[in-house]
């Protein structure tokens, strides 16, 4: 999933990309309304993220222009007005939700989430839906980014849902670590080793009963990973 | 600019602005008054002076006629000598005491003047001179019984009226055909009258030559004195007017002065002559006075530079004052406005240390608890703090912008224990690190509509106020739960509490309810305020809920009222 | 000069003028001054015995001669002018000119004021001898018109300067002008006439111009007639100056006023009217004031009396006093006649011995007062009776002219068919009217214009 972020300040949006790259979404940037407004058109992303202040063009315009062609697209407004018009103005302009400053991680992050659900509910008819499937004592729900072992509800990102797809999907094969990352990060990335490695870590904090004994995502020494029934 | 101050300020101006012109109108309009008076007055003095004048004339002309017939010989041809020499007199006449004409007597052979003046002027003095028979006075009291005593059934001729006809000292007069007719009488000593009928065209031709002409008009005048006086009103500007006679018809006898109206008219003034001529009347007319220039100038003109004077002047000090007003309205706007400025401008940097503190918390964070908890524990810090920063910054501006929107507010549906419980989650580190152990039991599990935001803000100020606070405490109990509309969050600790008499001034802003330095100089005193004002805003109420040693707060949101707000 | 019957009066004639020596008669010279001439007699001085008949009696007073202008007795004038807007233009202008002309004819001990009306009266020049005309001239000339018309005001004011400096030795005169109808103050014919009536008793006449069409001739003559003044119908404006020398002429000539004359009658004799100027009747005898009479000029009372049946032979049936002041003198005269007729049975005696000059006068005053019913019959529109009137007047004037001989009944016979013809056309009728008033007042005033 492709995300476009448009925000004025470069360190705000320095860490929101790294959130975004992290949750597994493959991100444009821009710094000002107009840059957006180009790279909406360039890029077509599935869904945006707006500052509302921000030179040349301001968030709500944006939100207006990308409306025109485009009313079903989500935008997430970001400011730091938080006056209550200010948010009822973002919803009128058709904005999914509203995220105010100063935030948390976590809550860009469950927002965001919701906001894919909800993308991947409404996607185009090309791509069905995809159905929960069993992995082990974990039930997961590809489009809704959610996991269940047994009554507890595990949040998942977009790309834990991917790995763990690829690794359903191949169940008993071994998943190698190129494949790997061609499935949770794109072709483009080209990350370290590292970040596999702790993202798998991750991952297996959230779905595994013993993370340090797992038993839905093994590794195979040398080779890569693999999910076996 | 509101309105109320606004509407405050016309009115400081309008209000003494219209009592004064109220008072200056009644002020103006009774120097008008007085002026008209005057006027009067010296009309009336006037126009006495003429009725004097033909009074005296009318005495004279009867004490010279009487003493004349007192003189004449009782026969006829003495009698009628008499009446060629004497211009007044139109005939003479000779009563014996009953009141029957002896000359012109009815038998004898009378001239045709004679027997006209019979039958005008028999009918006439039967009455009255009869019961004055006993009477004989040149200046005595009126016969009494002479007054105004009709005689109509007995009246004779053409007229269409009765004569009536009045008797005081020594004149009789009666009205015919809209004619007067004057006789003068007296009695005579052995019994009997002699009297004389008044030659009317002459009398009057007589008061004419006594009034003014024209020329002498002029000193009579009762202009200039006017213009001295400086009226306006009654007196135009060409100070033309009129002294005239008219007979009890209202015709003109005699007029003299400058103004000559054409249309019928009424007087300014007006006034009888004396008996016997009392049927006429003496007026003083002036033109209708223009309205305008004149009269602003006069009377007007000051009145309104005077108000305008002090029009100006309140509408000065109103333009002052309401400056100062405004000034002040702007700097608070303008303070506001910096402080939002600020708090926005903190909430850019604040947004950076806490994200970039969580991503790193996040990258290294378990490394690091491994390798240096101690170094974790500072990032702990770290994150911790920059969220109180924004709690602290979201308060301020919440509270700076608690006079505008007040009944707005946004809610979605969520869940009420998911809201609560990441609040609490937020807090959890450093109240245990006071010893304070946060224990939750919701029920609220089923979506509602509700502003996340204001609840999440609402239990932050509780929460911290319980840090901050409730020293001794062991825990903190919070509850949710619904009740019909509204849902309930109850927060209690068993702290020290808050007295029950400041139970209602804790929620002031500003106030703490101890300035000693022992008991926290942490707080701004601002926070119960705002959740206050964010639960009332969300239709619902804090309160502080008496209790024995503890500190139970009850927070009630109205989900109703925002469910037809989110329905809407 | 006593009238001398026919046949036996031949002798009286001789007697009298033997005796004229001694009476002084037949001229008018006196012990006292020259004296006015009473001229007293009958229509018929013969009348038929034993039937009782209606005649005339004619009491005529003469002024005597004015020998030199210079005799005149001093005058006291006001002269009384309308000033209303009316007179705007050239009739002021012509007014003014009149006004300052006549002022010139009189002399220091003459007293002169100017009263002038118009909404209010004015008195401009309050009654002054004549010591500076030229002020006068100039008060006079700066004359303005505009207003209304107070008529009686005027009037009244000019009573009052009159009243100032007035002597039975002077002539005390009151020259009215108007050219229009009176609209402040009494304004009627009967009101100003009994003014005028008031005024004759203090020996005040007042003399009335009126100019042009648009003046109320029933009141200008009514207040002449009333007071013995003179009255003129000035057509045009330029004629006001030939009417203020002429009615200054009577004043400058005036030789006698407050003329009373009373006629007593003997038992059997009647008075039954005055014909022409208004005489007080009684049962027995008759009074009449004249207020000035002018120098050669005679004015006349003429009466109708009933006699009743007498046996033939002379009979005194009346006898006239006039008392007058004398201006010449200044002194009261009292003129005293006997009026006698003869009776007999000679019819033929009776007609040849009718005095025409009387019967002439009377014919003329019954012609006038017809000549007055025609005015009334043609004011209440009957044209065709009016006419029809005027031609019987006609007819009469001419029957009578023939009968006495008279050219001057002849001459207001004519004039009579004139104005018969004349009264027709209605736009004409206020110029005729205004005509015949003045007609009717000259011919009972005995007026010279």
């Amino acid at each position: 999933m492709k995300v476009l972020v448009a925000e004025d300040d470069p360190r705000i949006l320095e860490g929101l990309i790294e959130i975004l790259e992290t949750e597994g979404y493959e991100v444009v940037s821009a710094s000002d309304g107009a840059q957006a407004l180009t790279c909406y058109e360039a890029a077509a992303p599935d869904f945006v993220c707006l500052d509302i202040m921000m030179p040349k063009v301001n968030g709500y315009d944006v939100c207006r222009k990308i409306r025109e062609t485009s009313p079903g697209v989500p935008i997430i407004f970001i400011s730091a007005k938080s006056e209550e018009i200010d948010k009822v103005l973002g919803l009128e302009l058709g904005a999914d939700d509203f995220i105010i400053k100063p935030f948390g991680v976590k809550e860009v992050i469950a927002r965001i989430r919701a906001v894919t659900r909800r993308c991947l509910a409404t996607k185009q008819p090309a791509r069905p839906p995809r159905p929960t499937f069993s992995m082990g004592h974990l039930q997961v729900s590809p489009d809704e980014l959610r996991g269940q072992i047994e009554d507890r509800t595990v949040e998942l990102s977009l790309r834990d849902v991917k790995i763990l797809t690829i690794l359903y999907d191949n169940v008993g094969k071994v998943i190698s670590r190129d494949e790997m990352y061609a499935a949770g990060w794109g072709l483009k990335h080209i990350p370290n080793s590292r970040s596999l490695d702790q993202h798998i870590s991750q991952l297996r904090k959230k779905v595994e009963t013993d993370p340090k004994n797992p038993t839905l995502i093994r590794t195979v020494h040398g080779a890569g990973y693999r999910f076996e029934r | 600019m509101r309105r109320g101050p606004v509407l405050a300020l016309l009115l400081l101006i309008m209000l003494p602005l219209a009592l004064l012109g109220g008072l200056g109108i009644r002020l103006a309009r009774d120097e008008e008054r007085v002026l008209e008076l005057t006027l009067r007055h010296q009309i009336e003095g006037r126009l006495g002076d003429l009725a004097d004048r033909i009074s005296r004339r009318t005495a004279s002309t009867r004490a010279n006629l009487i003493d004349a017939l007192l003189e004449i010989d009782h026969d006829p041809e003495s009698m009628r000598r008499f009446v060629r020499r004497e211009p007044r007199v139109r005939q003479v006449f000779l009563l014996d005491s009953a009141g029957t004409p002896l000359y012109p007597a009815p038998a004898a052979p009378l001239s045709v003047s004679e027997r006209e003046f019979l039958d005008r002027a028999q009918p006439m003095w039967k009455g009255p001179v009869e019961k004055s028979s006993t009477r004989r006075a040149l200046h005595g009291p009126p016969l009494d019984s002479g007054m105004k005593d009709p005689m109509g059934p007995q009246s004779q001729g053409s007229s269409d009226r009765a004569p009536q006809g009045q008797s005081t000292v020594g004149w009789i007069v009666w009205t015919r055909d809209s004619r007067i007719h004057i006789l003068v009488l007296e009695a005579l000593e052995g019994g009997g009258f002699i009297g004389a009928e008044i030659e009317n065209m002459r009398m009057l031709a007589d008061i004419i030559a006594d009034l003014p002409d024209t020329a002498t008009a002029r000193s009579y005048s009762v202009s200039p004195y006017l213009l001295s006086l400086k009226t306006a009103a009654t007196v135009p500007s060409d100070a033309s007017e009129r002294f005239a006679l008219t007979d009890s018809t209202g015709r003109i006898l005699y007029q003299f002065g400058t103004f000559d109206p054409r249309e019928p008219r009424n007087p300014l003034v007006a006034r009888s002559l004396d008996y016997p001529l009392d049927s006429w009347r003496l007026r003083y007319d002036v033109p209708d006075s223009a309205p305008g220039a004149r009269n602003l100038n006069r009377v007007h003109l000051p009145l309104l530079l005077g108000l305008a004077s002090v029009g100006l002047g309140l509408m000065a000090l109103g333009g002052f004052v309401f400056r100062e007003y405004r000034r002040d309205a702007i700097e608070a706007a303008q303070r506001v406005t910096f402080v939002n400025q600020v708090s926005h401008e903190l909430k850019t940097p604040l947004t950076n240390i806490r994200m970039y503190t969580e991503l790193l918390t996040e990258r290294i964070g378990e490394n690091l608890l491994e390798v240096d908890p101690k170094a974790r524990h500072h990032l702990d810090v770290i994150a911790d703090e920059s969220q109180r920063l924004s709690r602290l910054i979201t308060n301020v501006l919440t509270f700076s912008r608690r006079h505008r929107d007040e009944n707005s507010h946004r809610s979605q549906s969520g869940i009420i224990d998911e809201t609560i419980e990441s609040t609490i989650e937020i807090f959890r580190p450093s109240m245990q690190k006071r010893g304070i152990e946060p224990r939750f039991e919701g029920t609220c599990r089923n979506p509602l509509p509700y502003d996340p935001d204001a609840l999440s803000q609402i239990l932050g100020n509780l929460l911290g106020n319980v840090e901050k606070y409730a020293t001794g405490t062991r825990e903190v109990r919070i509850r949710s739960r619904v009740v019909e509309d509204q849902v309930i969050v109850d927060v209690e600790d068993d702290g020290p509490g808050i007295a029950l008499h400041q139970r209602e001034a804790v929620f002031e802003p500003f106030k703490r309810l101890s300035e000693r330095l022992e008991d926290g100089a942490a707080g701004t005193g601002i926070g119960l305020t705002i959740a206050r004002d964010l639960a009332r805003r969300h239709g619902g109420d804090l309160v502080m809920i008496a209790g024995d040693s503890t500190a139970h707060f009850q927070l009630t949101l109205n989900i109703a009222t925002t469910r037809t707000e989110a329905q809407s | 000069m006593y009238r001398i019957s026919h046949t036996p009066g031949i002798l009286m004639t001789v007697m009298g003028l033997a005796l004229i020596p001694f009476t002084g008669e037949g001229t008018n010279a006196s012990p006292n001054g020259p004296q006015v001439r009473l001229d007293a007699g009958f229509s018929n001085p013969v009348l038929t015995s034993g039937t009782s008949q209606k005649t005339f009696v004619k009491v005529g007073v003469t002024g005597f001669e004015l020998a030199r202008a210079s005799d005149r007795a001093p005058v006291n004038i006001a002269l009384v002018l309308d000033t209303s807007g009316s007179m705007s233009g050239e009739k002021i202008t012509r007014a003014k000119e009149a006004a300052q002309m006549a002022i010139e004819r009189l002399s220091v001990n003459d007293i002169v004021s100017v009263v002038t009306y118009n909404s209010t009266a004015e008195v401009l020049v309050p009654a002054t001898r004549l010591t500076d005309k030229a002020s006068i001239v100039a008060a006079i000339e700066s004359l303005q018109a505009e207003g209304s018309t107070a008529l009686f005001a005027g009037v009244s004011k000019g009573a009052a300067e009159l009243r100032k400096f007035k002597k039975d030795d002077r002539v005390n005169r009151i020259v009215l002008l108007s050219d229009g109808q009176a609209n402040i103050g009494p304004n009627t014919a009967n009101e100003l006439g009994a003014l005028g009536q008031s005024l004759i008793k203090e020996g005040i006449s007042v003399t009335t111009l009126g100019l042009g069409l648009d003046y109320n001739e029933d009141l200008m003559a009514k207040l002449a007639i009333k007071s013995d003044g003179n009255h003129a119908f000035v057509e045009k404006a330029q004629e006001l100056a030939k009417f203020f020398k002429l009615e200054f002429g009577d004043v400058l000539s005036a030789v006698a006023q407050e003329v009373a004359i009373k006629v007593e009658f003997a038992d059997g004799v009647r008075p039954l009217r005055a014909l022409g100027r208004e005489v007080e009747i009684f049962e027995k005898s008759a009074f009449a004031l004249i207020n000035q009479l002018y120098s050669s000029h005679e004015k006349y009372l003429l009466l109708e009396v009933d006699v009743d049946s007498q046996v033939p032979g002379t009979k005194k049936l009346g006898q006239v006093t006039v008392t007058y002041m004398n201006l010449q003198t200044q002194k009261t005269d009292t003129l005293v006649s006997d009026l006698s007729v003869r009776f007999t049975e000679s019819t033929e005696e009776v007609a040849s011995n009718v005095d025409n000059e009387v019967s002439s006068l009377a014919v003329k005053q019954i012609a006038t007062s017809t000549n007055d019913e025609a005015l009334k019959l043609r004011d209440d529109g009957k044209v065709e009776e009016a006419q029809k009137l005027l031609e019987e007047n006609y007819n009469y004037l001419m029957l009578n002219a023939t009968k006495l001989n008279d050219k001057d009944l002849e001459k207001l016979g004519q004039s009579q068919a004139d104005q018969s013809v004349q009264i027709e056309d209605a736009t004409n009728w206020g110029y005729m009217r205004k005509t015949m008033r003045k007609w009717q007042q000259k011919q009972t005033q005995d007026s010279r214009y």
